[in-house]
């Protein structure tokens, strides 16, 4: 009798332990925890603040990352370390939200002058997926799945948050789309440090300029920031948008030569801080900057 | 070089602002002001765009585009505008529909016609108040 105690004891110990999923995006570690709620114990190893282009994980997040049930990843190149942590960490499951979103080129707009200079191999396709929120409501699906795979018993409950976080993704969206409805269709070009931005350009009609990416160091080349500022003129862009701005002389100059303003700083890599610590809050955030320098 | 003096003097002058010119065009390049927002095109081709919604019960409607102080409002099942926007790159439409009288979901059909032909015809769905966005496809 007292060992069936015991298995019972034990095993509801055994039970009561959350999935320890560990995640090298800010994006996806949110949806995680929103659809997994207490079932799930989400280690954050890339972190909001931390540039995700310059990430390398150390000795300790392999250790966190071996012994997770499930990990997630961008994909898409965005992680440049991945296949090797792959190769390395054999007893996880990992999540890639590459798998399901529906990719497009880098530098949508063919702009031929960009060129990778933030340290992490892009590849052809634009790893930036969660600025389209439809892309996110396909990930946190897929997220919702995966969590289903590996604690059947959390099943109905991963299905039943993951419809919640459907249903407000689905009014982020609408959101999106009627605020952005306040722009003109003329003004919709994005300069901004990156191309980060192609999957919001898609969606909601604009073009893209990327200012970092004219060269390979930190000083990019004349010609290619006379063109750049040709292209905006010619295109009557109004506003440059910031981020992490690598090269503050260049954007100088080019708003100088442009007459284009600051528009804002924009939440491109992920989450950020303040109300960009959620999802909802980066997309809102970054929507209502651009509305502002825009319309 | 052999000649007179004054002539090699004339001759290495030239030599000396063929060389200087291109290096002055380039540095002392004036900066251009800019006309904000008005990008040098041509003055677009304008067309009449016919909004038509409709809605499953009496709806205080309104649609609005970009640059356009206030939307257009009206009542009832049916509200008819339209607007005259470029012909290649119309605005998209801020669709709004409350229904005061009705706490069921209510359904919003919105239609768009160009010279009688329908480009758009987008359906959505809500309770209380439905508002969203409307794209029209371009040719």
């Amino acid at each position: 009798m007292k060992w069936l105690w015991a298995w019972v004891f034990f095993g509801g110990l055994a039970m009561a332990q959350p999935l320890k999923v560990a995640s090298l995006s800010t994006v996806m570690t949110d949806l995680a925890r929103q659809i997994g709620g207490d079932r799930v114990e989400v280690v954050e190893i890339v972190r909001a603040g931390v540039d995700p282009h310059l990430f390398q994980p150390s000795p300790g997040d392999l250790r966190k990352i071996s012994s997770a049930d499930l990990v997630l990843a961008n994909g898409m190149g965005f992680e440049s370390y991945l296949n090797d942590l792959k190769s390395v960490a054999t007893g996880a499951r990992f999540v890639v939200a590459g798998d399901v979103v529906e990719p497009i080129q880098a530098c949508s707009e063919g702009h031929s002058d960009h060129l990778d200079t933030h340290g992490h191999d892009h590849g052809p396709l634009d790893p930036h997926w969660w600025h389209s929120v439809k892309n996110t409501q396909r990930v946190s699906l897929f997220i919702a799945r995966k969590l289903s795979e590996a604690d059947p018993a959390g099943g109905t409950e991963f299905d039943s948050r993951a419809a919640s976080l459907d249903a407000r993704l689905e009014e982020l969206g609408r959101w999106c789309r009627r605020e952005v409805a306040r722009i003109p269709r003329s003004r919709r070009l994005l300069v901004t440090s990156h191309d980060a931005l192609g999957y919001l350009a898609r969606d909601h009609g604009f073009g893209i300029l990327p200012v970092q990416g004219l060269s390979t160091s930190d000083q990019p080349s004349s010609q290619g920031v006379r063109a750049l500022i040709a292209q905006i003129r010619s295109r009557g862009a109004t506003a440059i948008f910031t981020e992490s701005v690598e090269n503050p002389k260049v954007l100088e100059q080019i708003t100088a030569e442009t007459g284009a303003r600051n528009g804002g700083a924009l939440v491109v890599d992920g989450l950020g801080d303040g109300e960009a610590a959620t999802y909802d809050g980066m997309m809102r955030q970054n929507i209502r900057t651009i509305v502002e320098a825009l319309r | 070089m052999r000649g007179s003096p004054l002539i090699r003097l004339v001759v290495v002058c030239f030599g000396l602002a063929a060389l200087a010119w291109p290096v002055a065009a380039l540095t002392t390049r004036r900066i251009q002001p800019f006309p904000a927002g008005q990008p040098n095109t041509p003055e677009p081709v304008t067309a009449d765009f016919v909004v038509r919604v409709t809605a499953s019960t009496p709806a205080l409607f309104s649609v609005g585009i970009a640059g356009e102080d206030s939307p257009r409002q009206g009542t009832g099942h049916t509200f008819l505008t339209s607007f005259r926007m470029n012909a290649s790159a119309p605005e998209d439409l801020q669709v709004g529909a409350d229904f005061p009288d009705s706490k069921a979901e209510s359904a919003v059909r919105v239609e768009v016609l160009r010279e009688g032909r329908r480009l758009v015809d987008s359906s959505f769905w809500g309770n209380g108040s439905i508002q969203d966005a409307v794209s029209i496809p371009t040719p």
